[in-house]
């Protein structure tokens, strides 16, 4: 469930992927100082774009200084770090959703990946009791939206109704805190987001959890001869709603890298996905 | 037989809000039982058109402009839509789940989908939409739904810019002047004499 919300760097321009790069490498920064340098293994293009909405919403500039990259100090990139609370609200999260997947994983995966999460969980908990402490509020609606994940897939359900708690859980995630007045707009952009995130993972995995009998909620219509069209188009409708509440917020910077990400990217990483399929 | 009031265990006298919440205790209660559901809504919906008939008249009466309720006597589903209006989506879903499998309409199924496209419950909106245009091809509201969700699932929708306020930059002068030119303009000055 990584990686699949991120900029297609083709139709960039030039500064937009500064920035992006900038808040990428703020938020990898911002990881390593306030959890440790192994923390900084999980940074994801998907929280760099949950950072950039969240910095996006707040009226004025941020502090941008020049900075290097820690591990390969040739690299430029801008920072952001300097008193931005979204990166480290960011941060906060990250380690919380990775926490929840790690659990997630030893649950389902065979033994080998199973084991390695395992050996991970100790490090990984200690992480994650620092980050509730951080954030107790969300902490407490993951770990609620996590459960009702679990009883819904015990029984037959929906489409829309696996997607539910993800879904729910970054419209919340996005909109806690946030310095905007729509509350709703952006828990709706949100719960979009998270649902299509759910549901490319669950285009992208249907053939393995068909194999291995893992819970998916494609698999009746899988079996159904137009299913890449039908999975197309119910991604498509997914970035569509999203697109027009979008076109409903009010973002003070970094328009242009949302956008990018909403067209450019999720199509891109769609044809991906389902041309994958294909070849399977 | 009892009057709707006893069925719901309210008094006459009560307000729109109790009725309603006793309405959805009671359901919760009897929702294995589908006899007793169906003496419940027969009240709940008696009781709702009885007072839908007052509110009516009442606002005739006073300035015969408002025609809220009126437009919602000629929907049989004028409470549940009324709840949906005021953002209830919750409430509004349970009054609906309510409705008995036999009085489910076009408009049912219409409401339905509105219920579920609010809480981005895509493809069930779309099955609920397709539903309510199939049982209703000439109705427009039904037909524009249907088509809109359509249009939605077949092709990619862009951003719209032009709409939008705000600068797109967070260190862009020319678009910052360009705003501060607008808001000039709105109070009657004038910044930037070209534009």
């Amino acid at each position: 469930m990584i990686g699949y919300v991120r900029a297609y760097k083709p139709e960039m321009k030039f500064k937009d992927y500064e920035y992006y790069k900038g808040v990428y490498c703020s938020l990898c920064k911002q990881l390593g100082k306030r959890y440790g340098l192994l923390a900084r293994m999980i940074l994801s293009y998907d929280f760099t774009f949950f950072a950039v909405v969240r910095m996006a919403v707040r009226d004025g500039c941020p502090d941008v200084t020049a900075s290097r990259c820690t591990f390969n100090p040739a690299k430029k990139c801008l920072s952001f770090e300097k008193n931005n609370e979204d990166l480290e609200y960011t941060a906060d999260i990250s380690i919380l959703t990775m926490y929840y997947k790690l659990l997630d994983n030893i649950a389902d995966s065979g033994f080998f990946k199973s084991l390695l999460c395992k050996i991970l969980l100790p490090y990984a908990k200690s992480k994650f009791k620092k980050a509730r402490a951080y954030q107790p509020e969300m902490a407490k609606m993951m770990a609620e939206q996590m459960a009702r994940q679990t009883e819904i897939e015990k029984r037959t359900c929906s489409i829309d109704e696996a997607a539910d708690p993800s879904a729910r859980m970054l419209g919340e995630l996005l909109k806690y805190n946030i310095e905007c007045s729509d509350f709703d707009k952006m828990y709706r952009f949100g719960y979009l987001i998270g649902r299509w995130v759910y549901l490319i993972d669950a285009v992208d995995d249907v053939r393995d959890d068909i194999k291995k009998g893992g819970f998916n909620p494609l698999k009746e219509k899988y079996s159904q001869d137009n299913f890449k069209e039908y999975a197309k188009e119910m991604l498509t409708h997914t970035v569509n709603e999203a697109v027009i509440s979008y076109n409903m917020l009010k973002f003070y910077k970094f328009d242009d890298i949302i956008s990018n990400v909403l067209i450019y990217g999720t199509r891109s990483v769609m044809k991906k996905v389902l041309n994958e399929e294909d070849n399977k | 037989m009892r009057s709707p009031y006893e069925v719901l265990g309210v008094s006459p006298a009560a307000s729109m809000d109790d009725i309603k919440c006793a309405y959805r205790d009671k359901a919760r209660m009897y929702s294995d039982d589908q006899a007793k559901m169906d003496e419940l809504n027969n009240a709940y919906d008696a009781i709702i058109m009885n007072n839908g008939n007052r509110n009516n008249n009442s606002t005739n009466n006073s300035n015969g402009n408002d025609t809220y309720y009126s437009t919602n006597a000629s929907s049989e589903f004028g409470d549940i839509k009324a709840t949906l209006d005021s953002g209830r989506i919750d409430d509004a879903e349970m009054l609906l789940d309510g409705i008995p499998y036999q009085r489910r309409s076009a408009e049912w199924y219409y409401l339905k989908g509105t219920i579920q496209h609010r809480r981005g419950w895509l493809e069930s909106a779309v099955e609920s939409f397709k539903r309510a245009h199939e049982m209703e091809p000439q109705n427009p509201e039904y037909d524009a739904a249907y088509k809109q969700l359509n249009r939605e699932r077949k092709g990619n929708f862009n951003p719209n810019r032009e709409e939008k306020s705000g600068c797109g930059d967070p260190c862009n002068i020319c678009s910052t002047l360009l705003c501060a030119d607008c808001c000039c303009e709105c109070m009657g000055g004038d910044l930037i004499r070209c534009c």
